[in-house]
């Protein structure tokens, strides 16, 4: 509805005063358009580009003159980006920063990346690491880990966990997550959910000492789904251990229920009803016959949809 | 005709605006509870979050519906006359649900508006197959049906495919003849001009108010098609796929008064958004900036791709930096101070940086990094 007609129905009604429709009417008309999101994304669309030109970009013409330059630069800026980042941040803080600073945030993700971009070339072009490339996956993990506590970046946070998640041999990353792990293999598996239950477990450790309690949220996002994902792996691919990955599909839907309990968060909500759902879903069918399963599927899918939509649309009722 | 309370709307819009000056301290509290309970009644529409898996579970309940159906298969033509039979069963489901549970919006009502369409399409088959060669015959009787369905629910997504059916049955019927193959962009622009003109108009009633969403869904499509009929090559490429030319395609009449409307668009766009203050014409623009620039080196190659992607995102970074800095206050009725933290904006923050971090690991060779991957794709070797 057009504001003006808003502050017209609401004046004949008498909910507004004649003065304060005047106030309104003019704070409406100056109000300035917020361009707060829109530059947000340009920020990081533009960091997408950039770092994406420079992955390839290092390493075309390499051994000549022009591309050590250009190592020479990217290095340059990396160590301006985390120079600045570090004059001008405010001083560490045991909980979230009062006052945001989306440039730099967005500077410190850049050194990120470009760090990441610049060691997997060193690594290339003169094996620092040799063939202990555990480490070289570890050192980032590492550094982005202390980054994101020291400045108080979910985004490098996020970075981290999945960079701890490569170093066991798995993609954390929520968009790749169901892609690129083979969840059929049993070493795969149990990696995960060692890796979930880990920094699951280190994330309410740091909450409950009063550091950044609000940072579980990405813990939960990253290795809690690549639990609940592993689990779900082995539901479906191990037969004689089904009962104990149901268990451990149950223990994780029943966190991310709480969690979205006290945290008012939907998305683990939604994400804890899915993986409840399809793994119930797959041992039923799974221990019934398959003549049963037809007649049975048929009802099954139905009322048990509809039980979902039923939930979601009470379950701020049932919360309370 | 309309399905949804509008008064419903309504209230919630204006909860809206009261819960802005209320932030803002220009009523009171206690006015702005009058307020709030002159307009008591809220439709249902969920986040985000909860709308996705409503609109997923309502989708498998209306899929497992279908096996009760099953029994009447064997009748004769029944795969003709059962869908649309259903069609009808969700379609006064859909109905009794808004009217019932205040439903707007709230997936499940957006999936049953898909599955009514969807599920009356069999009803034309039997014209699909006399009018095989003219598939806009089939959807200019699929119009009614859409058009109705855009009226009567205002569906976003159900009224961007009401605007493209039209626009594929102008273009249709305009390749028949030579010169209508000719002009075809010129045609296209004009209608998708037109409709963008006239929505504009009519956004600026009150009474379009129940379309609202639909009506700036419509708009941002017809001005995007007016920006690609233009784009030089847009017209080229599809000059050479519609007269079956080969590659690579040849060279188009009036091609500098297509590359005028390619870099003039968008900076018409950006003046638009400038001075009316509109953010979808700010974002639409640096949109089809990019794909201007993007559009020319394909033909003129004066810089190579990684070159211009770093390029790109230099000038994009700095820009950001730069606005963000400058519109810490208010200039010109542009404004970006830091905003409450949403948990979707939270969400998208972290899957957007391990999406970079894949960006990173997707460029390098075969690098051995453990087996698995820092964001995904690549992770070749092992560890």
């Amino acid at each position: 509805m057009k504001t003006r007609t808003v502050i017209q129905e609401l004046l004949e009604k008498n909910l507004l005063s004649e003065p304060q429709a005047e106030q309104l009417q003019a704070y409406e008309s100056q109000k300035p358009v917020s361009l707060y999101y829109l530059l947000h994304i340009l920020l990081y669309a533009s960091v997408s580009a950039f770092i994406a030109g420079i992955g390839v970009l290092i390493y075309q013409n390499i051994d000549s003159i022009g591309h050590s330059v250009l190592i020479g630069a990217l290095c340059l800026l990396m160590l301006a980006c985390f120079g600045y980042v570090f004059q001008k941040s405010a001083p560490f803080q045991w909980q979230a920063f009062t006052d945001r600073q989306p440039i730099l945030e967005g500077i410190l993700l850049l050194g990120c990346l470009l760090f990441l971009a610049i060691e997997g070339y060193v690594q290339y072009q003169y094996q620092l690491f040799g063939e202990r490339y555990g480490v070289a996956v570890l050192i980032p993990a590492l550094l982005f880990f202390f980054l994101s506590y020291r400045f108080d970046h979910q985004g490098v946070l996020s970075l981290s966990l999945t960079a701890f998640a490569s170093w066991a041999g798995l993609t954390a990353a929520p968009s790749q997550l169901l892609v690129s792990n083979d969840f059929s293999d049993p070493v795969i598996i149990h990696a995960g959910l060692a890796v979930g239950v880990f920094f699951v477990a280190l994330g309410v450790f740091l909450a409950r000492k009063g550091i950044k309690p609000h940072f579980m949220y990405t813990y939960l996002l990253i290795a809690g789904t690549l639990f609940l994902a592993s689990a779900s792996g082995g539901l479906f691919t191990i037969d004689s251990w089904q009962l104990l990955y149901a268990a451990l599909i149950a223990g994780g839907c029943w966190y991310f229920y709480t969690y979205a309990r006290t945290h008012g968060s939907l998305l683990f909500l939604l994400l804890s009803v899915v993986f409840g759902y399809t793994a119930f879903t797959y041992l039923l069918f799974h221990n019934i016959s398959m003549d049963a399963g037809f007649f049975l599927g048929s009802f099954y899918f139905l009322a048990s949809a509809a039980g979902v939509v039923w939930f979601f649309l009470n379950f701020k009722k049932l919360l309370k | 005709m309309k399905a949804y309370n509008e008064q419903l709307l309504k209230n919630e819009s204006i909860h809206r605006q009261v819960k802005d000056w209320s932030a803002k301290k220009l009523i009171s509290e206690e006015n702005a509870q009058t307020i709030r309970a002159a307009y008591p009644e809220l439709p249902y529409r969920p986040h985000w979050f909860v709308w996705v898996g409503l609109f997923f579970f309502t989708w498998i309940c209306i899929s497992a519906g279908l096996l009760f159906l099953a029994p009447f298969i064997s009748i004769p033509s029944a795969e003709r006359f059962l869908p649309p039979i259903y069609g009808v069963v969700l379609y006064f489901t859909l109905n009794h649900l808004i009217k019932t549970r205040k439903l707007h919006f709230s997936g499940i009502d957006n999936v049953l508006q898909y599955a009514c369409i969807g599920f009356f399409a069999p009803l034309l088959f039997d014209f699909i197959v006399p009018n095989f060669d003219q598939p806009w015959a089939i959807a200019l009787l699929f119009l009614p049906l859409l058009l109705f369905f855009t009226y009567r629910y205002g569906e976003p997504l159900i009224a961007l495919g009401t605007l493209l059916t039209i626009l594929f049955i102008v273009a249709s019927l305009a390749v028949e003849s030579p010169l209508g193959k000719a002009l075809l962009p010129f045609i296209l622009m004009a209608i998708a001009l037109l409709v963008a003109w006239a929505l504009a108009k009519f956004r600026a009633q009150p009474k379009s108010f129940y379309w609202e969403t639909a009506l700036w869904v419509v708009q941002i499509a017809a001005l995007s098609i007016v920006y690609l009929t233009g784009n030089y090559a847009v017209v080229r490429e599809g000059n050479a796929l519609l007269n079956d030319l080969p590659d690579p395609s040849p060279e188009i009449p009036y091609a500098g008064l297509f590359w005028l409307f390619t870099f003039l668009i968008p900076l018409v766009y950006l003046g638009i958004g400038i001075r009316k203050k509109q953010l979808m014409y700010l974002i639409i623009s640096i949109f089809f900036a990019v794909g201007s620039i993007l559009t020319w080196v394909q033909y003129h190659p004066v810089i190579s791709g990684p070159w211009l992607s770093v390029l790109l995102g230099g000038v994009g970074m700095g820009l950001a930096f730069f606005l963000i800095k400058y519109l810490k206050t208010e200039r010109n009725g542009f404004i970006s101070t830091p905003e409450p933290i949403s948990e979707t904006a939270l969400f998208v923050g972290n899957i957007v940086a391990t999406q970079l971090s894949s960006t990173v690991s997707d460029t390098q060779p075969d690098l051995r990094f453990g087996e698995g991957d820092f964001g995904g794709g690549g992770g070749e070797g092992s560890y």
